[in-house]
């Protein structure tokens, strides 16, 4: 059932709940929100933390168990088959056949979405060149790399043209280059209008490409905002590791005095590798300040470290562990 | 230009598994090394002739009888007797020509023999020779001895003879074909008078067409010394006389009728066999009838059981052949679970694909498959001795494909049951066997159905790859025609359970698909 008020979501997703009966867990617990059209939206999570199950239910791979999930607002129980013209997905595995070429692993899933022989063959040709993999068109898959078999996987779920797509982890295990390749593509799509769910746990990934990241942990959305102000609302800011010579203790008395003119958001002592990491917001633009005052106050650094303000940064500060773990 | 879905699939399942080659050596290569073990073991390339001892069938349809107390040799029944010493054959009884040719056909003898209605008669008629004497002379002697008349009336108390002479000679031959004689002794005009004289005295013997000159010239010098024991037998002049039989084909006239014995052979046999055993009985034969000096014709009819094939690898091909046919059941199993495993069918899910064309891809490639595998079968078991006889090719051929479609549906939905049940590739390859062993040894896969233990019967008679195997016999090897009806029992049990196992699967397959 199409719901004409729904004109610019990809996709709407509301309460939705998925219990594995086999092993009892509840892998999806009470997840909403929304994807608009032409928009890049990341899940961004650890793994086991739901992300794939949303994805396989939204692209109608998965049932519900209960929850509501709707595709340019035909929902998808109801109207599978009109979801599934829309939708093209990309899973975290390599699924492809491996005793098929490139080419013809390209045309046979076209040919599921029963797109004419000529047209899927101008398309099909035109991803395996996009991707460039033109070289390796009749090349069995099972003598593909590990990052040719990646993106042929990927193109395989572009070769319907969909207006949605569901990318599981596309960069996993890939080399940088192949990731920025894959990256630009991304970035093709929404400029082509398309939209884009994707999930992901590297942070950089969700950072460069998504307009908006939901960040899932235990089934649940803990935050859903843009990466600049998910960064901005819930990050303690960058951090500056220093290691000095003098005792701890006495530098972190030093630390907390500067402190008490709210200069750190937040002093942390690692005592096993006398490291002290200090978070402050927008470190670039009173370092020299900071490392004066310190100098000024006795202490004498003698390794110095910085990291960037990352999702990362918002994970540890919304769970208090790394994505990681 | 779109083609069908499961059209796409079943193309795509093709590749891939024609492709791979352990698919490959398990569906292919491993059924043709059991073709060619079981046809090296069971084929007839395997047969060894040298020192054979034939089995010779003995049928008896004669219901006259020689009751010839001077010519025993004219039973039949006492034929039989000399033949079962012979070492070189084995002679087997058979009543009716029917139980001899199943026997031929179940390989139990190489041939049979069969004696025709009136054979006995015939060969009294032959052995008591009947001639026709006509006395042609018009002189006359007044010794006894040297009369015509006193010649036919003695030697008519101890031979089949005649005297024609009141008849018109001309009208008589003009019928001698008809008359049932086999020689008709002319005595020429002065045969008497020649007697008398101590000279020449002339006669002729007519006889019928087409007989041998060796036999013509014992039937002459018989003759000849009948009549000189006869007419010579006193003192000079007439002991001088000089008999001289003059043999000559009667015009227009005939072989007399023989009776043919029947020799049956398989029209598998060859020609170089099928002389040795002619030739074999048939000296046989004759030695016993033509013990006495009275030459019989004997003839022997050749004829050819045809449209029956039964040697061993035809009577077990069809059971053979579900060998490889059943590897499909295990192929599907791995590659329902295969897609699972590799994600393609969650991926595939998400497309517009529904499961209908997923499994009517499936079904469609393996019944392809299917007929690739019965193709490669028939083609090894054929080097080996499989020999095909329908009862038409069009029964053969349409039977064949509507029979192998059947058993791919049921296979293709047995599949599906096992394939949801065992979930994994690992699990279904071992777990398939559950349903395999009891399907390859009811079916003929390793033994013939026959050696199935009767008790057994009941219980297994409706396994399908049975009736699978129950109709390739009815088609390849006993004749049958789709006008059959037991044939279209069989397919309709087929039938019933392959719409049955797959609806079944179909249900478990929607749940499988859909969980992760």
């Amino acid at each position: 059932m199409k719901n004409n008020n729904s004109k610019k979501k990809a996709l709407e997703i509301r309460d939705l709940v998925k219990v594995y009966t086999d092993g009892n867990v509840r892998a999806v617990d009470g997840v909403s929100f929304t994807v608009h059209k032409g928009e890049i939206f990341s899940l961004l999570g650890p793994n086991g933390a739901g992300k794939t199950t949303t994805i396989s239910i939204a692209a109608t791979a998965l049932d519900p168990t209960s929850g509501s999930i709707k595709v340019f607002g035909y929902d998808v129980v109801a109207a599978r088959d009109e979801v599934r013209k829309h939708i093209g997905i990309c899973p975290q595995e390599i699924v492809i056949y491996e005793n098929l070429s490139i080419i013809e692993n390209v045309m046979f899933y076209g040919k599921m979405y029963r797109i004419p022989r000529d047209e899927l063959l101008q398309r099909a040709s035109m991803l395996i060149r996009k991707v460039g993999l033109e070289n390796k068109r009749d090349t069995m898959a099972s003598k593909l790399s590990g990052g040719m078999k990646r993106r042929l996987n990927l193109i395989m779920a572009l070769v319907s043209e969909p207006d949605l797509v569901f990318m599981d982890e596309p960069t996993a295990g890939l080399d940088p280059q192949t990731r920025r390749l894959i990256w630009e593509y991304i970035k093709g799509l929404k400029a082509r209008g398309k939209t884009v769910l994707l999930t992901t746990h590297y942070m950089d990934e969700a950072d460069e490409l998504s307009d908006r990241v939901a960040i899932m942990d235990n089934g649940k959305i803990i935050a859903l905002d843009s990466p600049f102000d998910l960064k901005r609302i819930h990050s303690t800011g960058d951090i500056l590791e220093f290691k000095f010579k003098e005792a701890g203790a006495k530098v972190m008395e030093i630390l907390e005095r500067l402190n008490k003119e709210s200069r750190f958001n937040k002093i942390q002592y690692i005592e096993e590798d006398n490291l002290f990491r200090v978070a402050i917001t927008d470190v670039l633009d009173d370092l020299t300040g900071i490392l004066n005052d310190m100098r000024d106050q006795g202490l004498h650094v003698s390794n110095m470290g910085m990291k960037s303000n990352t999702l990362e940064n918002v994970f540890i500060s919304l769970t208090g562990r790394s994505l990681r773990n | 230009m779109k083609t069908p879905l499961f059209w796409d699939i079943a193309v795509k399942n093709l590749k891939t598994t024609l492709r791979d080659k352990k698919t490959l050596l398990f569906v292919i290569l491993i059924p043709i090394f059991f073709y060619t073990l079981m046809g090296l073991l069971f084929g007839t390339t395997s047969a060894d002739t040298e020192g054979y001892v034939y089995s010779i069938g003995f049928v008896d349809l004669d219901s006259t009888s020689a009751n010839n107390p001077q010519y025993p040799n004219y039973n039949i029944s006492y034929m039989l007797e000399i033949m079962k010493d012979v070492d070189s054959l084995n002679i087997k009884e058979y009543i009716t020509h029917e139980s001899a040719e199943k026997a031929l056909n179940d390989l139990k003898i190489d041939a049979f023999i069969e004696f025709p209605d009136g054979f006995e008669l015939f060969l009294n008629e032959s052995g008591d020779k009947a001639y026709a004497m006509y006395d042609n002379d018009t002189t006359s002697s007044s010794a006894f001895t040297h009369s015509i008349d006193n010649f036919m009336n003695v030697t008519g108390s101890y031979m089949n003879v005649t005297n024609i002479t009141s008849q018109d000679f001309g009208t008589f031959m003009s019928t001698f074909n008809e008359s049932g004689y086999d020689y008709v002794l002319l005595f020429q005009d002065g045969f008497e008078a020649a007697l008398d004289a101590g000279t020449m005295a002339n006669a002729t013997l007519f006889h019928r067409s087409e007989i041998s000159n060796e036999l013509l010239t014992v039937e002459v010098e018989t003759i000849k010394s009948t009549m000189e024991g006869f007419f010579l037998q006193v003192d000079p002049p007439a002991s001088k006389a000089d008999i001289v039989v003059d043999p000559l084909a009667a015009p227009g006239s005939n072989p007399k009728p023989v009776k043919q014995v029947s020799i049956f052979f398989r029209d598998s046999t060859e020609q170089l066999t099928r002389n040795i055993i002619t030739a074999t009985v048939q000296s046989i034969i004759d030695g016993i009838i033509n013990f006495n000096p009275n030459e019989i014709p004997l003839e022997f009819n050749e004829q050819t059981v045809t449209n029956i094939e039964k040697n061993s690898i035809t009577l077990s091909g069809p059971g053979y052949l579900m060998y490889g046919m059943l590897s499909i059941l295990s192929m599907a199993t791995i590659l329902i679970t295969m897609e699972r495993k590799s994600g393609n069918l969650k991926r595939l899910e998400s497309t517009r694909m529904r499961s209908m064309d997923m499994l009517g891809g499936h079904v469609i490639s393996n019944t392809i498959i299917l007929f690739m595998q019965f193709g490669i079968g028939v083609g090894v078991l054929s080097i080996f001795g499989l020999r095909v006889y329908p009862g038409s090719i069009l029964s053969l051929i349409t039977g064949i494909s509507l029979n192998l479609v059947l058993t791919s549906l049921f296979l293709n939905g047995l599949a599906l049951v096992a394939g949801t049940l065992f979930k994994t590739p690992e699990a279904s390859g071992g777990g398939v066997w559950i349903f395999l062993i009891p399907l390859m040894t009811f079916s003929g896969a390793f033994f013939p159905l026959e050696l199935v233990a009767p008790t057994l019967v009941p219980y297994v008679r409706w396994i399908p790859t049975r009736i699978t195997v129950l109709i390739f016999q009815d088609l390849m090897i006993n004749e049958s025609t789709l006008l059959n009806p037991q044939l279209w029992i069989n397919f309709g049990v087929l039938a019933l359970f392959g719409i049955v196992l797959f609806i079944i699967g179909m249900k478990l397959y929607g749940r499988f698909a859909r969980s992760t």
